[in-house]
């Protein structure tokens, strides 16, 4: 079938084979002019399959494979899908990135126990980010990991936060050069060569542009009035 | 001494990564950070310069005697070849 969606305020046209992506997307779904256009096949399906532990159901590996397909295509238009949760507060959002299990999520939840419905979860696990003209925009997509946190919505990125736990709760603002390898592994890199030089360009922006903190915590509340407080104030 | 197609290198801030992609990045997917010197000799690899003109080429940039140049490359090109950057 084919639909459109809009990420990132970019119209995507996906072509797909089975109908799991069309009700996934639901929520994004426009009938705009698409800007670009992808699709998958029933290879690239198997070797979705095939690259993951458990068996996942066709049209789910599909979704995830049109993911990808878009992820290729938007460093042409100064986008990239960043492994991490973006939250907004008055306006402004913060990205907070970390391996996997190392308790993002749980600090996701920490700030909406800390600030309640102030806090607006943009998106829990793979954001867009638009970065161009010296300012980085967070946009949700429904890919949002297991717990599907994520809000049709959009923040300007006011801070990035790597997140490694602490016995304190302490934040630093830090310089990006320590952590450049930690940041490209978080950061989709695109299959096709040009696309990945243009990823490292939008990349030296983001850190450019974007100021980056190294939070050290734990589980408890004062771990968001860590990392909230710290980046706030700038 | 010919480096694999497929790495994508670039300036980020003041340090300079390197990245595996297309093709390569199906047999080998590794992040590289390097410093400018280190960038330069990957560039002169991949001009195709020998040893000895790079070390020249460098002893002119840094302005430092040809040997530590040389020493300099050939320690960088010694982890290139370990790290598996370069064609069979």
């Amino acid at each position: 079938m084919q639909f459109c969606v809009n990420f990132s305020d970019l119209n995507i046209e996906i072509n797909s084979i089975y109908p799991y992506t069309y009700d996934f997307c639901k929520e994004y779904i426009t009938y705009n002019k698409p800007d670009f256009s992808v699709r998958t096949s029933e290879e690239k399906i198997d070797a979705e399959i095939a690259s993951v532990e458990f068996m996942p159901p066709r049209g789910y590996a599909e979704s995830i494979c049109i993911y990808r397909e878009i992820a290729e295509k938007l460093p042409t238009f100064n986008r990239c899908v960043f492994h991490g949760a973006v939250l907004e507060y008055e306006g402004k959002g913060f990205l907070f990135t970390a391996p996997s299990g190392t308790g993002k999520t749980t600090h996701i939840r920490l700030w909406k126990q800390y600030l309640g419905d102030k806090v607006n979860i943009v998106n829990g696990d793979k954001p867009v980010l638009h970065i161009e003209n010296k300012r980085v925009v967070a946009y949700s997509t429904p890919y949002a990991g297991k717990e599907g946190y994520q809000n049709h919505s959009s923040a300007e990125l006011c801070g990035i936060c790597i997140i490694k736990r602490g016995r304190e709760n302490r934040i630093e603002k830090v310089n990006a050069g320590m952590y450049l390898t930690e940041i490209i592994k978080q950061i989709y890199m695109p299959f096709n060569p040009e696309q990945s030089i243009k990823t490292l360009e939008l990349l030296d922006n983001l850190l450019k542009w974007v100021p980056l903190y190294v939070l050290h915590c734990d589980i408890s509340e004062e771990a968001a009035r860590t990392s909230f407080e710290g980046m706030m104030k700038g | 001494m010919k480096i694999k197609e497929g790495f994508a290198k670039r300036k980020i801030g003041e340090r300079y990564i390197v990245v595996t992609s297309g093709a390569l990045s199906r047999e080998m997917n590794i992040i590289i950070e390097m410093n400018e010197t280190s960038s330069d000799i990957w560039d002169y690899v991949e001009q195709g310069m020998n040893i000895e003109e790079i070390a020249q080429a460098l002893a002119e940039k840094y302005e430092i005697s040809k040997e530590k140049a040389k020493d300099d490359a050939e320690k960088l090109i010694a982890q290139m070849a370990q790290a598996g950057i370069f064609k069979d």
